[in-house]
C-alpha cells in the first residue's frame, strides 16, 4: 500500500435538496482497484450517502454503468490506474433521466427490451419436452454474439439518436429483437417485425457506430442493426418484384 | 418525491466529442456531392447551348477556386467512401454457407470494385477521346 | 400505505424466481403472481454462474451415476429421496430451458454438448461456453416476459413476512425508487433470494447476496438447516474472489504448488496423467476431485510452504496453457477475459494464480422436496433454501439445475396450494405492518455518530473467515460466537448517513447487515455443536465423520438468546453411508 491518493469528482443529486452538484472525494490509488472500488471506499468510509447500482464486480450483471470521465464504462472495469493522475468524473449514464446521485432510471429501456418479443416463439401446439430442439454450432454461431449483450445500457448512453429521439428502441433491444430473429429455432421473426421495422425501429439508426464501441461485451448492436435494415430492404424489393408471392 | 432529471444531449449532440464530430463531419460531405452533382447537371445543360456559354461555364469551373472546391469535394468523397467501405462488414450477415467471412476479405472487394469501375471509366474516357 | 394483492409471491428473481414464476403459471394461467427482487431480475447473481449444468442426457451415462455423484459428493448427508427426485427431473428441466431459447453449446450433430465437472464418474455438464448463469438467467427472464400474469415489483426490498391465522400471507417490501412502504398480500410466498456468501471477506458472490431471504424466514420461525456448511471454490482470483470456473479444469486444466508439481496426488485424490495422454482430465479424480477435498488440499499445502507468496495472500497456479488459445477461446473464454481484466494474466501463455473462495452455501431455510416450509403458504427454492440434495458438499453443476428443478416444484405446488383460501383481515395484519414501518422510520431516525455499516460488515468478515473458515475448532468457533453476539449489539446502533428517500441504498444496506448477523449466529452455533468433520465442515479438533452421532442436518431455531440447534435425520434409501472415493480407485456408484 502507498500513500498516493487520487480525486473522485462525483455527480451528486438529491431530488428532494436542490439542484445537481459535483462533490470531491479523496481516495487512496491502488494499482489493481477500479473506479467502482474507489466509489465503494467513499461509500462505506467516507459518505455513506452517495447512491448508485453495483452487484458482480465482474462485468457480468450490467449494473455499474456510468460515465467515466466523460466515456460510458461498467465502472468495475475501468481501471483508476488509467485515469492517473485524475481527477476522475464519476457521472450517470447520459441520455437517461437522474433518478438520484448515480441512479439513473432504466424502465424505459425495460419496455423497449418487451416490445421486440425477446424469447423464442413456435409454432407448436404443445411444447414437448422429450427431446431439445437440434441447432448446428454454425447455426448457433449466427446469432451467439447478439445474445451477449447484458444490458448494461453503455450503448444509449453513447447513442446520440437515443439522445434526440425518446421513442427510438435503441441498441440494445435491437440486438436481441436480431439475436432471435437469427435463432434457427425461432419461427417469431414476423411478430417482431412490427416493431423492428416502424419509424422508431432500425431506421431511426444513422450508423454512427458508438455502440459497438463502447459495448463492453463486443456485442455490436450498430451491426445487428444495419443487418436487419439490408434484411429489411431486400424483402421490401422483394415484395415490389414479386407482388403475386405471398409474404412467408 | 422524485424529481427524475434530463441529461440527454440535445441537437449539440455532435459537439460532445471528437468521435461525434467526425460522424458529423462525414455526413456533411454528402453537401459537397450533392454540390458537385448540380455542377455537373449544369454542364450538360450548357452543353446543350451554344459554344460560347458552354466554355464560359468551363473556364468557371476551372476557375482556381473552383478547383479549390474540387479538390475539397473530392477529399471528402473519398473520405466517406473509405469510411463507407470499411464499417459494411460490420452491415453484412457474417456467413455464407455456414462460414464467417473476414472483415478484411469484404473490405478489400469494395476497394477491388472502385479501382475496377475506375479503372474502366478511364479507359472508355480514353476510348472516347482517341476515336 | 401501498397494498397489492396476489394469488403467489414470489420474492427474489434469478433462476430460481422466475422459473419458479412461469410453473405457476403452467400450473394456473388464471393465477396472478407478483415478482419482488432488489435488483433488476437479469442483475441476479444467476449471472455470473460459469460452467455448466448437470442433467443426464447422454446414453452413457445413468441416472444412477448422478445420483451416487451427488450423494457421495454430499459426504451422505443429502436426502436421498430428494436427490433421487432431482436427478429425475433435471433432464426435462434443462430441455425445457432450452425450448426458452438458452443457447447451450452443441455438437456437430446439433445436439447438446456436455463436458465433464469435478466429482463425476460420466460428464454430464451441459454448458454455454463458461457463461452458463448469464444465458440462464437471461433466457427465463427474457421469456417471462410473454406472461402477462407476473406483474414485476423491481428494486423493491422485501423487509419483512406477514403472517396471520398461522399461515404466510404476503410481505411488506421498501420501494427504493420512491421509500415508501407496501404491503404485497398473497396466499402464497416463495423466496429464491439466493445464498449468503457475503457474509465472509473473500467470494465470488456479487454484493446483493446477503441471504435476505434466510433471515426472513429464520425471524419467521422457520428452521435455518444446515447452515455449517459453506463450500469453497478451490479456484478463486486472489483479491477479487473472481471465480475461474471449474470447467477450466473439466476442459483439462491442472494445478500446480510452487514445486511445479501437481500436488493433489498427494491427497488422496488419484494418479496424474500426462497432460496430452488423451485420458485427462480423468473423471473424479486428480483437479476433478470435489470441491471441498480440492480447497482442504490448498491449506495444507499453504501449511506446508508449497504456495506462492502473493500481495493478496498466497496462491498456487492453475496452468491451461496446453489447451492451447483456439480451444480456450471455445471453451472457455470468459476465463481468459476475466484473468486478463482482473490478473493481467493471459492463460493462453502464464498459469492462473488461484486459491480457495467462499462461493456457495449448502445450508438455508429447511424445505421438504416440495419446497415446501414448515410454515404454511412459505416456500423457498435456489440457494436460499435446504432441501437437501446438497448436503455437507454440492457437486459442482448441480446449483444451476436446483435452481430450475426446486423454482418450479416449488412454483406448482403453491398454485395449487393456494386455491380458495381467502386472505385473513384485521388487527393482526395491521398490527405486523405498523411494527414495520415503526422499525424503519426508527432506524432513519437515529442521530449521527452511531456504529458505521461497513466498519460491521468488516469486523462480520473478520470474524466468520476467523473462526468458521476451511478448518474450524472449539476454540475459533467460540469466539466467533461471541463476536457475533456482540456484533448484533452494535447493529441495533448502526446509524445512517443518508436522509434522502429516494434510493437510500444505505438504509438497503443496514437491513441487510442487520440479517447477516442474524444469520451467521445461527451457522457459528450449528458449526460448534457439529462435533465431527464431514463434507465442507471441517473440525480439526473431531477430524472423523461421525455417522453414529451426526448423520443428521442440523436445524437452527431462533430465540431471543443464542440460536436453539436441533437435528433431523438424513433420508437414506438405497446408497448407504461410505467412504468418498477418489482417484482412479473410484468404481463406478462407489461398486
Amino acid at each position: 500500500m502507498s500513500d498516493t491518493t487520487i480525486q473522485l469528482e462525483v455527480f451528486r443529486y438529491r431530488p428532494d435538496n436542490g439542484g445537481p452538484t459535483f462533490q470531491s472525494y479523496e481516495v487512496p490509488y491502488h494499482d489493481d482497484w477500479v473506479v467502482l472500488d474507489a466509489l465503494n471506499y467513499v461509500k462505506n468510509y467516507i459518505d455513506g450517502s452517495l447512491s448508485f447500482r453495483w452487484s458482480c464486480r465482474m462485468g457480468v450483471c450490467g449494473s455499474c454503468g456510468m460515465q467515466v470521465n466523460g466515456e460510458p464504462a461498467l465502472t468495475c472495469a475501468a481501471f483508476v490506474r488509467d485515469h492517473m493522475p485524475g481527477p476522475i468524473r464519476v457521472e450517470p449514464l447520459v441520455n437517461f433521466p437522474v433518478e438520484r446521485d448515480l441512479v439513473v432510471d432504466i424502465n424505459g429501456f425495460m419496455e423497449k427490451l418487451d416490445h421486440v418479443k425477446p424469447y423464442l416463439v413456435r409454432d407448436d401446439e404443445a411444447d414437448d419436452l422429450s427431446a431439445e430442439y437440434l441447432q448446428t454450432p454454425t447455426q448457433l454461431d449466427r446469432y451467439k454474439q447478439f445474445s451477449m449483450c447484458i444490458n448494461c445500457m453503455l450503448c444509449y448512453a453513447a447513442c446520440p439518436v437515443i439522445g434526440r429521439v425518446d421513442e427510438f428502441i435503441g441498441p440494445a433491444a435491437l440486438a436481441l429483437a436480431q439475436r432471435y430473429n437469427l435463432d434457427s429455432r425461432d419461427q417469431g421473426k414476423n411478430m417482431r417485425q412490427d416493431v423492428i421495422f416502424q419509424n422508431e425501429g432500425i431506421w431511426e439508426c444513422t450508423f454512427v457506430g458508438e455502440c459497438s464501441e463502447v459495448c463492453p461485451k463486443h456485442v455490436d448492436p450498430a451491426g445487428a442493426i444495419q443487418q436487419a435494415k439490408l434484411e429489411g430492404a431486400v424483402d421490401y424489393y422483394k415484395r415490389l418484384l414479386t407482388p403475386w408471392a405471398r409474404r412467408s | 418525491m422524485n424529481r427524475p432529471l434530463d441529461r440527454r444531449l440535445g441537437w449539440t449532440w455532435w459537439t460532445r466529442n471528437g468521435s461525434y464530430f467526425r460522424i458529423f463531419l462525414r455526413e456533411a460531405t454528402s453537401a459537397f456531392i450533392l454540390a458537385e452533382v448540380v455542377l455537373f447537371m449544369l454542364l450538360l445543360h450548357k452543353a446543350g447551348q451554344d459554344a460560347e456559354t458552354y466554355l464560359a461555364y468551363r473556364d468557371f469551373l476551372w476557375h482556381p477556386l473552383m478547383v479549390v472546391f474540387h479538390l475539397v469535394a473530392l477529399a471528402f468523397a473519398l473520405w466517406h467512401t473509405i469510411s463507407f467501405f470499411l464499417i459494411a462488414p460490420n452491415a453484412l450477415p457474417g456467413q455464407v454457407a455456414g462460414r464467417r467471412i473476414p472483415a478484411a476479405f469484404i473490405i478489400g472487394q469494395q476497394f477491388a470494385g472502385l479501382a475496377a469501375v475506375t479503372l474502366l471509366l478511364f479507359l472508355w474516357v480514353a476510348w472516347v477521346g482517341a476515336t | 400505505m401501498n397494498e397489492s394483492q396476489h394469488d403467489v409471491l414470489i420474492i427474489g428473481a434469478g433462476g430460481a424466481g422466475l422459473r419458479a414464476a412461469m410453473a405457476v403459471v403452467e400450473a394456473n394461467p388464471d393465477l396472478s403472481i407478483g415478482l419482488v427482487s432488489k435488483v433488476y431480475p437479469m442483475r441476479s447473481h444467476t449471472v455470473a454462474a460459469e460452467g455448466g449444468m448437470a442433467a443426464v442426457i447422454k446414453d452413457n451415462d445413468a441416472r444412477e451415476h448422478h445420483i451416487y455423484d451427488t450423494i457421495s459428493g454430499s459426504d451422505w448427508l443429502a436426502d436421498q429421496d430428494a436427490v433421487e427426485m432431482f436427478v429425475d427431473e433435471a433432464p426435462r428441466e434443462l430441455i425445457q430451458l432450452e425450448h426458452w431459447g438458452c443457447p447451450w453449446s452443441r455438437e456437430d450433430s446439433g445436439h447438446v454438448a456436455v463436458r465433464p465437472f469435478g466429482g463425476m464418474q460420466i460428464e454430464r455438464t451441459w454448458y454455454a461456453a463458461d457463461k452458463t448463469g448469464f444465458h440462464v438467467l437471461h433466457a427465463l427472464f427474457q421469456t417471462s416476459l410473454q406472461f402477462s400474469q407476473i406483474t414485476r415489483y423491481d428494486e423493491y426490498f422485501a423487509t419483512s413476512l406477514i403472517t396471520a391465522d398461522g399461515r404466510c400471507q404476503g410481505c411488506v417490501a421498501l420501494e427504493l425508487r420512491t421509500g415508501e412502504l407496501h404491503v404485497l398480500r398473497a396466499n402464497a410466498v416463495i423466496i429464491c433470494t439466493g445464498g449468503f456468501g457475503r457474509i465472509f471477506p473473500f467470494t465470488t458472490n456479487g454484493s446483493i447476496k446477503t441471504g435476505d431471504g434466510l433471515a426472513l424466514a429464520y425471524r419467521a420461525g422457520v428452521a435455518l438447516k444446515d447452515m455449517e456448511f459453506v463450500q469453497y471454490h478451490p479456484t478463486g482470483l486472489p483479491g477479487t474472489g473472481i471465480l475461474i470456473t471449474e470447467a477450466s479444469r473439466g476442459e483439462g486444466g491442472i494445478l500446480l504448488n510452487n514445486e511445479g508439481r501437481r500436488y493433489l496426488q498427494d491427497y488422496d485424490l488419484g494418479e496424474p496423467l500426462d497432460v496430452h495422454d488423451p485420458r485427462h482430465p480423468q473423471n473424479r479424480a486428480m483437479e476433478l476431485g470435489p470441491r471441498d477435498r480440492l480447497s482442504q488440499a490448498f491449506m495444507h499445502e499453504q501449511a506446508a510452504g508449497r504456495t506462492f507468496d502473493g500481495e493478496y495472500g498466497d496462491y498456487v497456479q492453475l496452468d491451461v496453457r496446453h489447451l492451447g488459445e483456439e480451444r480456450i477461446d471455445s471453451r472457455i473464454p470468459f476465463v481468459r477475459e476475466l484473468a486478463s481484466n482482473y490478473a493481467g494474466i493471459d492463460p493462453v501463455v502464464e498459469p492462473i494464480p488461484v486459491r480457495p473462495v467462499v462461493h456457495y452455501t449448502m445450508g438455508g431455510i429447511d424445505t421438504d422436496v416440495h419446497g415446501a416450509t414448515t410454515l404454511p403458504g412459505l416456500y423457498a427454492a435456489g440457494e436460499c433454501a435446504c432441501v437437501s440434495i446438497n448436503g455437507a458438499n454440492r457437486l459442482g453443476s448441480n446449483s444451476l439445475t436446483e435452481l430450475v428443478v426446486f423454482g418450479a416444484r416449488a412454483g406448482r405446488h403453491a398454485a395449487t396450494a393456494v386455491a380458495g383460501q381467502p386472505l385473513s383481515d384485521g388487527p393482526e395484519i395491521d398490527r405486523q405492518v405498523a411494527a414495520e414501518r415503526d422499525r424503519i422510520a426508527e432506524l432513519r431516525a437515529r442521530p449521527a455518530g452511531g456504529e458505521r455499516i461497513a466498519v460491521i460488515r468488516d469486523d462480520l468478515n473478520t470474524a466468520m473467515e476467523a473462526g468458521a473458515g476451511i478448518f474450524r475448532d472449539e476454540a475459533s468457533l467460540s469466539a466467533c460466537c461471541a463476536t457475533l453476539r456482540e456484533l448484533e449489539e452494535r447493529v441495533a446502533r448502526i446509524s445512517l448517513d443518508d436522509t434522502s428517500p429516494v434510493y437510500n441504498t444505505e438504509l438497503i444496506s443496514a437491513l441487510e447487515i442487520d440479517g447477516m448477523v442474524d444469520i451467521s449466529r445461527a451457522l457459528a452455533h450449528a458449526a460448534l455443536d457439529r462435533t465431527e468433520s464431514r463434507g465442507s465442515h471441517q473440525r480439526t479438533d473431531y477430524a472423523a465423520r461421525d455417522d453414529a452421532n451426526y448423520l443428521k442436518h442440523s436445524m437452527a431455531y431462533r430465540t431471543d438468546g443464542d440460536p436453539r440447534i436441533d437435528y433431523k435425520d438424513v433420508v437414506i434409501t438405497r446408497w448407504p453411508p461410505a467412504d468418498r472415493v477418489y482417484g482412479s480407485s473410484a468404481g463406478k456408484d462407489g461398486k
